[in-house]
């Protein structure tokens, strides 16, 4: 036997055998995993998460004709297109097959077999137009720079895991804190090797470092933790328990948000984890491509390290790791919005089919979240005005090709399903006329002492009242009405009169210390940057829209169309700092980060024409050290270095953060105590932010606040948290801002009975 | 230039090892001028070196380092873990190797029939060959043994074992005597130098067997009528040959030896087996003396070339003749300019830009996730297996809770002198048996007083309710009963109103 007639064939065809049946094993495996039920750590939740929304995504990425559109950029419109599938898909599966005798058509089975119906018909429609997506990435030739900054980043992700768990645990911050360096490094070190990186490798980076930063916040606690994701999980638990969606389910406009109730409840009949890391990771995951986007969008328009100094602005934005892991159903109408957005760039793609992907998409951001739909429709809209009229002047007497992905059709289509969705849950369209009758009145000089919360941040001079006014504000709105209630109602004020509490900040470190010998304050330095970062990212926004107008480089780079969508961006955001009647139920800082997804690049436009004093070459440089500067500090690291800071929930077990959001595991055992004693019918008293909590646990009304006019003769439970009970301070809400005052606990102690105690929670009756 | 040379063995007596180093002299003799390493050391095979050997990676360190200041790799074997490592490491610092098997090493790997050597060493075998630029062998079954694993054929080249022909000559009978009597050999009759391992008994034969063996000194005890001499170095070992006056290869000698070239370079007529040694090293048939494998062959054809002196002289030309044209050190230094062939062609540019990631880098990578994941495996399992579990795991947290089980019967009144009887749980959700003391006490505007204190055992993850009966103290119209526990410093309390004496 010779090499030549026996022996290399033979090699040739084991070769090719063996090649085989790795890949069919994996997807044996993962299937049988998820049909199964049998659930492995890690393998399960990963088999159902390709299952649920790999495959979908998949499928788009494959048999879409996506002309040379970049690769970046067919992820993130795959993975958007992919979430609309599902929730259609869900949607369809529950509102279909109760007529043919499933009643709880959310439930796990029903779940697996329509999705997988759902693909294979997908695949079979589509299947002439597949490209194969391996020899693409078989093609793809990376340098060791690739390997080294995905790398970094990865590890960053991986130390933010173990920094939060550690945390969680209660031991110290180091993971969390290193986690924030490997993230600023992995930025700093694509900045520098920007030339040798293949372009994916930056968006992969710009993914993981966003990533890192999500799960340093959303794995904080092992229960729910945060503020609206704790009425989120529990729209989801409810649609989970009775395996069908509903808006009579539960009567709020939560509940019409597909993302937070569909959506996780498909994702957990697929991966079969506990409920809360539905939120915890596969959010996060998803969410994460909003950075992505936001660096697809710029990277449209500059060069590829500017287009990363424009990613990083938008991932330092506190509000998408402090907030935004909170704030399921908006993450994911982030992505889809930003998308949206990208559209306006990817001229590669023809007209007709970026219109078609903008009324999914649109469509999609509806059945997400209701405000963020009412804000894209209007910056859509308005964006589409300026269009118009400015093309109207400038191209009169000519043809006119259409060129925006927006069209008058696709506004209004979409305009009327925004109602036609809102008018199935009331409150979705109660809450626009609130908004819109606080908006009238407001312009009729009737705002009172609305304020939106960060507008202290805002260029605008707003003429903010203090603190001290916004609590005595609260105190008046508890009174009672009736004259003899209010007057002993004033007597237990003047008993224990309100007031604000002084902001804890972190101790000194060493480093610190020393910097303090130097003759710096570092708490004055960390607020300085802290505000000075705030207002400085609006400057640089004026001045990115203005200078690329003035500059030629990027006056040619940026298209009209896009240009009017910044524009009506930052009008969106103008019209809350002057109209804070909007951004009580918004936030004005939400509405910051959602606009970023456009004004990034041009805060990057507005550095580099600022920095242009310092030569054209150094203006570069020094706006990515300005976004690495920024990041260090908005996220935290610098201040946790440092010390003379309020604490962060990222670092720390302290903070406003964690007294308010944080669930302990004494919290819920506390909770479940209450359940397991309170009467039926009973009520429960106790700070906002902890009666969502509670609501996860118990199923008991609400019956208010606990400050002490509150609860004069009080008949209900009255909950106690950590803040409560550790620090003797409780938290309102009022006009949107966080007011921590000392709470009087000594008036519950000789007013009512205390029937249940443990080291960080107390209930008294 | 640097050759790292790495042999499978150690010793002055390796057959091997003596090629290894003609080899080396060989490429002196050419028109490169390398530095040759002789890596044998490596080798944890060589009981001298156990004892470096121990600490694997240690080895594969000085492997790494070793190829690292090389030019180019020239392995002797293939299926050594030394080889593997030198493969790997030429690969990772992209150095050309070149092998050459002799035909130990290939018959070795053909009869390799254990499981393990199945398994591991001949897979080892084929990538090693591969990785190889050239790989050289002794024999055609060892080159299409090559070709099996994959090798281009381009780059097997068929090699004999070379020696060198100028210390290995004809000489006259003159001096033929003149060795026999300098180094103790019978000056009369014939002398015929046996190739094989076991010379077949020859008490009744007309000529005396000799059989040269490889030792340091001294004269080994000769077998029958088969003298046995021990040569000590190449001249010697030289001299013993052409002292001699026919080679006879047995059957059982295998192939070529260096032993059989040695003696046809000393001009000696070689009497062989008829086997596929003739045509795998392309003999003339009619240059040698073949006999049947057979039994009384051996002898007959021994007799005949001895009373034949037409036909042993022209054998003995045959013999130099070949050995000068498939044997030669010239040969060799000419074959060993691929040295500098090897070393000046362009080897594939390291990628470093954008062509693709450099195998070193991947090794490294490779390297630091084996480095992460056994790191990991000892955090999880050693030591520090509290701290993997508090990045991992969720930890238990640990407290006590104080409560009043029925919170909704609490007494909210009693008359004077009555009783408060009521009951409290605490639950210990630690990770022992706890001991709480408990404290009532009853408090009112004329004061405090304990009405009951005691201690109250509940094991970890266990509740235990304790009803209490006390007496109310007459200390004002409200009383306030609190029930305090330590260590734990917890309390829960109720207001009772009563009617004051």
């Amino acid at each position: 036997v010779t090499a030549t007639d026996h022996g290399v064939p033979v090699r040739a065809r084991l070769a090719s055998l063996y090649r085989l049946p790795p890949i069919v094993l994996i997807i044996v495996f993962g299937f049988v995993l998820v049909v199964s039920g049998v659930y492995v750590d890690y393998l399960t939740p990963v088999a159902g998460l390709v299952g649920v929304l790999g495959v979908p995504v998949y499928i788009v990425l494959t048999t879409t004709d996506w002309r040379s559109a970049y690769w970046r950029e067919r992820v993130v419109l795959s993975v958007a297109a992919g979430i609309v599938l599902v929730l259609v898909v869900g949607l369809a599966a529950n509102l279909l097959l109760p007529f043919v005798g499933v009643a709880r058509p959310l439930d796990r089975a029903p779940v697996l077999y329509s999705s997988s119906v759902a693909w294979v018909l997908l695949w079979w429609r589509r299947r002439s137009r597949w490209s194969p997506l391996l020899p693409v990435l078989r093609a793809v030739t990376v340098s060791r720079y690739d390997v080294s900054v995905t790398v970094l980043s990865l590890a960053a992700v991986l130390t933010s895991i173990i920094g939060a768990n550690r945390l969680n645990n209660g031991a110290g911050s180091a993971a969390a804190a290193l986690a924030l360096v490997f993230v600023v490094e992995a930025f700093a070190v694509t900045l520098l090797r920007r030339r040798r990186l293949a372009s994916g490798t930056t968006a992969l980076v710009v993914y993981a470092a966003g990533l890192a930063l999500l799960f340093q916040t959303s794995l904080r606690g092992w229960f729910v933790t945060g503020h609206d994701i704790q009425h989120e999980y529990y729209v989801f638990q409810q649609t989970a328990a009775v395996g069908h969606w509903s808006f009579a389910n539960v009567h709020d406009a939560y509940n019409a948000c597909l993302s937070i109730t569909v959506l996780p409840t498909m994702i957990l009949r697929f991966t079969g984890v506990d409920g809360p890391y539905v939120y915890k990771v596969f959010f996060q995951l998803l969410f994460a491509f909003s950075a992505v986007t936001a660096y697809a969008i710029a990277a449209r328009l500059l060069s590829q390290g500017l287009a990363l100094v424009a990613a990083i602005f938008f991932v330092a934005f506190p509000t998408f790791f402090t907030d935004m892991a909170f704030l399921n159903r908006q993450e994911i109408a982030f992505l889809l919005t930003g998308c949206c957005y990208l559209l306006f760039l990817i001229d590669d793609l023809p007209v007709h089919r970026r219109r078609t992907w903008m009324a999914v998409l649109v469509s999609g951001t509806i059945a997400t979240h209701y405000s963020t739909s009412y804000l894209l429709l209007g910056v859509l809209a308005v964006a589409k005005f300026l269009d118009v009229v400015v093309r109207r002047q400038k191209e009169r007497g000519r043809v006119r090709v259409p060129r925006s992905p927006v069209s008058i059709v696709v506004l209004v289509t979409t305009g009327l399903l925004c109602f036609w969705w809102g008018s199935g849950s009331a409150q979705s369209n109660r809450h626009l006329a609130d908004t819109l009758g606080g908006v009238v009145a407001a312009l009729g000089g009737s705002a009172g002492n609305s304020r939106a919360a960060g507008a202290s941040y805002s260029l605008i001079g707003v003429k903010n009242p203090s603190q001290q006014q916004l609590l005595d504000s609260y105190v008046r709105s508890t009174l009672p009405a009736a004259a003899s209630a209010r007057a002993a109602a004033e007597q237990v004020v003047r008993a224990y009169p309100p007031r604000l509490a002084p902001a804890t900040n972190l101790p000194t470190t060493a480093l610190g210390r020393k910097l303090e010998s130097l003759g710096v304050e570092v708490s004055v330095l960390n607020n300085t940057v802290r505000s000075l970062s705030a207002r400085l990212l609006q400057v640089l926004v004026l001045a990115g829209l203005v200078g690329s107008l003035v500059l030629r480089r990027y006056r040619s780079a940026v298209p009209a169309e896009f240009y009017f969508l910044a524009v009506a961006s930052v009008l969106s955001v103008g019209a809350q700092v002057a109209l804070p009647v909007i951004s009580e139920d918004y936030g004005l800082l939400r509405a910051f980060q959602q606009a970023l997804l456009v004004l990034a690049p041009f805060v990057t436009i507005g550095s580099v024409w600022l920095a242009g004093v310092l030569g054209r070459r150094l203006a570069s440089v020094a706006s990515g050290a300005l976004s690495l500067v920024l990041l260090s500090s908005l996220t935290g690291l610098m201040p946790q270095v440092l010390g003379g800071y309020p604490a962060q929930l990222t670092l720390n077990n302290s903070g406003q953060y964690y007294n308010l959001f944080y669930s302990s595991p004494q919290e819920v055992a506390a909770a479940r105590w209450l359940a397991a004693h309170a009467p039926a019918g009973a009520t429960v008293a106790s700070n906002s932010a902890l009666a969502e909590a509670l609501a996860n646990y118990v199923n008991l009304g609400y019956a208010g606040d606990i400050f002490p006019t509150l609860l004069v003769d009080h008949g209900p439970f009255v909950f106690l948290g950590y803040a409560e009970v550790h620090l003797g301070q409780a938290v309102v809400t009022e006009s949107g801002n966080f007011l921590t005052y000392n709470y009087p606990i000594q008036f519950l102690d000789t007013s009512l009975n205390l029937v249940y105690a443990s080291p960080d929670d107390r209930i008294y009756l | 230039m640097i050759v790292l040379q790495v042999t499978p063995a150690y010793g002055q007596s390796s057959t091997v090892l003596g090629s290894t180093a003609s080899q080396g002299r060989g490429l002196v003799r050419g028109s490169a001028t390398p530095v040759l390493l002789q890596a044998a050391y490596l080798d944890g095979d060589v009981p001298a070196n156990k004892e470096r050997q121990r600490g694997g990676l240690r080895t594969l360190w000085v492997v790494f380092a070793e190829v690292r200041r090389s030019d180019i790799v020239h392995l002797q074997d293939a299926t050594s873990w030394v080889a593997v490592a030198c493969v790997l490491s030429a690969w990772f610092y992209q150095r050309p190797t070149i092998i050459t098997l002799s035909r130990d090493a290939a018959v070795r790997s053909r009869r390799r029939r254990s499981w393990r050597g199945r398994l591991l060493a001949g897979p080892a075998e084929g990538w090693v060959v591969r990785a190889a630029v050239r790989v050289e062998v002794a024999d055609p079954r060892t080159r299409d043994q090559m070709l099996a694993h994959g090798v281009e054929p381009a780059r097997v080249a068929l090699l004999g074992e070379e020696i060198d022909i100028e210390v290995f000559r004809p000489v006259s009978d003159v001096e033929r005597t003149e060795l026999r009597r300098r180094h103790d050999l019978p000056v009369g009759g014939s002398l015929v130098l046996f190739g094989g391992v076991k010379p077949p008994p020859a008490a009744s034969r007309s000529y005396r067997q000799v059989q040269v063996r490889h030792a340091v000194g001294g004269r080994p005890p000769g077998e029958g009528s088969t003298i046995v001499v021990a040569a000590t170095d190449q001249r010697h070992l030289a001299e013993l040959y052409q002292a001699c006056d026919l080679y006879v290869r047995p059957e059982s000698a295998g192939d070529l030896t260096v032993a059989a070239q040695h003696a046809m370079a000393c001009g000696l007529p070689v009497v062989s087996a008829d086997d596929l040694c003739v045509e795998d090293y392309g003999l003339d048939r009619s240059g040698l003396r073949l006999y049947e494998r057979s039994g009384e062959g051996l002898e007959t054809a021994v007799d005949e070339v001895l009373r034949d002196g037409v036909a042993r002289a022209r054998m003995a030309a045959y013999s130099r003749r070949t050995s000068q044209e498939q044997f030669s050190w010239t040969r060799n230094a000419v074959t060993y300019c691929l040295y500098e062939n090897v070393a000046t062609r362009p080897m594939p540019a390291e990628p470093v830009e954008r062509g693709g990631v450099s195998r070193q880098h991947l090794l490294r990578a490779v390297m630091a996730a084996l480095v992460v994941t056994v790191g990991l495996v000892e955090v999880i399992r050693g030591p520090l297996a509290h701290q993997a579990a508090l990045s991992l795991r969720r930890q238990p947290e640990r407290y006590t809770e104080l409560f009043f089980p029925r919170p909704l019967r609490l007494p909210t009144e009693v008359s004077a002198g009555g009783h408060l009887t009521f009951s409290f749980a605490v639950s210990n959700h630690g990770d022992a048996a706890g001991s709480y003391r408990y404290t009532v006490t009853e408090s009112g505007a004329r004061g405090t007083i304990q009405a009951e204190g005691s201690d109250l055992q509940v094991a970890a993850g266990q509740t235990v309710e304790h009803p209490v009966d006390i007496p109310a103290a007459s200390l004002g119209s409200v009383l306030t009963v609190r029930v305090s526990v330590a260590p734990s410093g917890l309390s829960v309390a109720f207001h009772v109103s009563q009617a004051d004496r």
